[in-house]
């Protein structure tokens, strides 16, 4: 493997500065960011020098399997995560002159999680005390960030309740389990929206729930992202939600962010043959079930990974370059089209 | 492949009129009961595979377990090979646990972590003395894992399943589920927890069982997409609260849903195309969360988030019945064939039909 000069770097930094919104300032802007585990085998890179910008107004999915890090990618964002995990590269700007989210102290991080970008959890339990009623839950909320009044506090759960289509009378005096999974889980959003966030994440918000509650959930989303105008980051292992929700698409594979691109573009063309692949492997109502194919191989060790592209020993296009080429070793970054970037050197031969 | 006209006559295993509760409290007395399931008839032909689709509550994973005589119904009876599971004598029941093998949604959670692959393999040869020897169990255990996939066989058979991955756990729990011969397996959600790229690759694996052996299953699954690709050319029955309320072809059923409640599923699944679905479009039914107390429901359990329910719909639960479209199609609502038509309408305005 030649380590020496790559201009990978340089390649990488204009790109991402042609994304489709270049001309507001990115609500979050994600340069190069590494985030590293330490297992008793080693150490692995469960996040690699993935750089992306999350706009005011637009949601972006970010689509993987099990283990491509995307979970570890939005604890990254805020900072948070856990042990034996740690931020070993990069940075996460956040707003106009740029704070970088790695380098907050604890006191800061406590003010900005929350306020400044909130987050949704596959299990409404992450967010949302079963102990005690969702208006004292609001109340402590706003609260720990704003010296305001109780009933002001009240008042702005019960707004929020009315935007995620929930009764506020009722809602507010109940405990989470007296209400149904898609309705805590509408809750937690409401809980999540509290403070104005600037960038909403949202990681399988819902895996956990029933299709009729899920479509719910995402015509609530989309109702709010009209709204409110904030940055949303909705992380899913499937495609087909993704297909519907967002504005763009980022997929992720092993640690790496390998395509990039406006959705409805990303799924009319798919450039990387792991996107693809993923297309053609996943059942679905509509489709042609006889060209579904199964995608050979398994997602790579990441604490002895394949040299150069990652997906390299499971693609069909794969030859000596994607082993030895180091500039495509990490994010998506060859621009075939206008902010749609993949990271593949024989995109056009598949 | 079985014979459509020949249904009714190959039924290997037929559920004739399944009931089934769940009782809790009662420690000082009264107890309630949880209706689960309510009169619930179908037929499994040798070979060929019933879907039962749904979401969580509906009944699904309760009715495999019934099947595979996990859990016994309240009402009813499970009649296998010709005979009730309750008249069979102890060796006929015997063969009746052999047939009928059941594949959990998570294999971790059904594999013995403290057992190697090969002993969790050998202890049913062992067991049911299908094999004599050692010899005879590590030749039959080396095929087993060949059939699945796991190859090199000797590489897995002294792995722990934690060191396996969940497709290859999968894999050994599917392994397993034939180490009898069986004629029937009831997959419960087998492929939930699987990831994407590698789900269609055990389906296929199922499939191909069920063309060399002529395994007959009953598919349990929440997601209508991995249910069109595994059973297709055969059956589905999508399930509400207890109830069977639509049976066909999976193709008609997907195609051509005549139920309500199929139909708002339906139209509520996620298809990998930005442009099929306008979200802010609503559904057509009246609440997406189901209802807090479903048993104090009467008539049709889905009538109070039905956007079409008439006064019938209150009063009576309405029979599955084909609606003169097609005999192998059949549906429990009294206005499955007037619907027909509306199936690809916009959703109505009016949306004060309340309960």
């Amino acid at each position: 493997m030649s380590a020496g000069v790559s201009t990978f770097g340089q390649a990488h930094l204009s790109a991402t500065a042609m994304s489709p919104n270049s001309g507001s300032t990115p609500v979050m802007q994600i340069e190069e960011l590494t985030v590293r585990y330490a297992v008793p085998r080693g150490q692995l890179d469960a996040v690699d020098r993935v750089s992306l910008e999350l706009h005011a107004g637009e949601l972006i999915g970010l689509v993987g399997e099990s283990g491509c890090g995307k979970s570890t990618l939005a604890y990254a964002l805020m900072n948070m995560v856990p042990e034996p995990g740690s931020i070993a590269g990069g940075r996460v700007l956040f707003g106009a002159p740029g704070v970088d989210v790695t380098k907050l102290t604890r006191e800061q991080l406590r003010r900005f999680r929350w306020k400044e970008v909130a987050m949704v959890f596959q299990s409404a339990l992450n967010t949302l005390n079963p102990v005690m009623r969702v208006g004292d839950q609001v109340v402590d909320i706003v609260r720990a960030h704003e010296a305001v009044p109780a009933a002001e506090a009240l008042d702005r759960g019960a707004e929020g309740l009315r935007a995620v289509r929930l009764d506020p009378n009722r809602v507010l005096q109940a405990f989470p389990h007296e209400l149904s999974g898609g309705m805590k889980q509408r809750v937690s959003l409401m809980l999540a929206l509290l403070l104005r966030p600037k960038l909403l994440i949202l990681d399988e918000p819902t895996t956990a729930l029933d299709v009729l509650s899920q479509r719910a959930v995402l015509a609530i989303l989309t109702e709010i992202q009209r709204s409110l105008g904030l940055a949303m980051l909705f992380i899913t292992h499937d495609l087909s939600l993704i297909a519907e929700i967002s504005d763009r698409v980022g997929v992720m594979y092993a640690g790496r962010l390998v395509e990039l691109g406006p959705t409805r573009e990303v799924f009319r063309s798919p450039r990387h043959p792991y996107t693809k692949a993923l297309l053609k492997a996943v059942p679905s109502v509509t489709g042609d079930i006889d060209a579904m194919e199964v995608i050979p191989g398994m997602p790579p060790d990441l604490v002895s990974p394949p040299a150069g592209c990652r997906f390299s020993p499971r693609c069909p296009l794969a030859n000596e370059r994607c082993v030895v080429d180091p500039t495509l070793a990490a994010t998506a970054s060859k621009e075939i089209d206008t902010g749609h970037l993949v990271a593949c050197h024989n995109w056009e031969h598949g | 492949m079985p014979q459509l006209g020949a249904r009714i006559t190959l039924a290997l295993l037929e559920l004739e009129n399944i009931a089934h509760e769940y009782r809790r409290g009662g420690i000082l007395g009264g107890s309630t009961a949880n209706r689960v399931l309510h009169g619930i008839s179908l037929e499994l032909v040798a070979g060929a595979t019933v879907a039962l689709v749904g979401e969580s509550g509906c009944g699904k994973t309760t009715l495999g377990k019934i099947v595979a005589d996990l859990v016994r119904p309240s009402e009813g009876r499970v009649v296998f090979d010709g005979k009730a599971i309750s008249d069979m004598s102890r060796s006929e029941y015997a063969t009746f646990r052999r047939s009928v093998q059941f594949i959990h949604q998570e294999p971790y959670a059904s594999l013995n972590p403290t057992s190697t692959v090969g002993r969790i393999l050998e202890a049913p040869l062992k067991a049911h003395g299908i094999t004599k020897n050692r010899r005879e169990g590590h030749a039959r255990v080396g095929e087993l894992l060949e059939t699945v996939g796991l190859s090199p066989v000797d590489d897995f058979r002294d792995k722990y399943p934690h060191q396996l991955s969940g497709g290859q756990r999968q894999r050994v729990s599917i392994a397993r589920s034939i180490t009898l011969d069986p004629r029937v397996i009831v997959a419960d959600e087998a492929v939930s927890m699987v990831d994407v790229s590698l789900r269609i690759e055990l389906l296929d694996l199922l499939l191909d069982l069920q063309r060399r052996l002529g395994i007959a299953y009953v598919f349990v699954s929440h997601d209508f997409g991995v249910v069109r690709y595994f059973a297709r050319n055969h059956r589905t029955a999508v399930m509400y609260l207890g109830h069977i309320v639509e049976l066909g072809d999976t193709d008609d059923i997907i195609q051509r849903p005549e139920h309500p409640y199929t139909r708002a599923l339906l139209a509520a699944v996620p298809v990998p195309d930005p442009d099929a679905h306008d979200l802010a479009r609503p559904l057509p039914l009246i609440d997406s969360e189901p209802p807090a107390n479903s048993s104090a429901i009467p008539g049709c359990k889905f009538h109070p988030r039905c956007l079409y329910a008439v006064g019938a719909c209150r009063e009576s639960i309405p029979p599955l019945e084909d609606s003169g479209a097609n005999p192998d199609h059949v549906t429990a609502c009294f206005l499955a064939g007037t619907l027909q038509h509306a199936a690809a309408e916009t959703t109505p305005e009016v949306r004060t039909v309340r309960r």
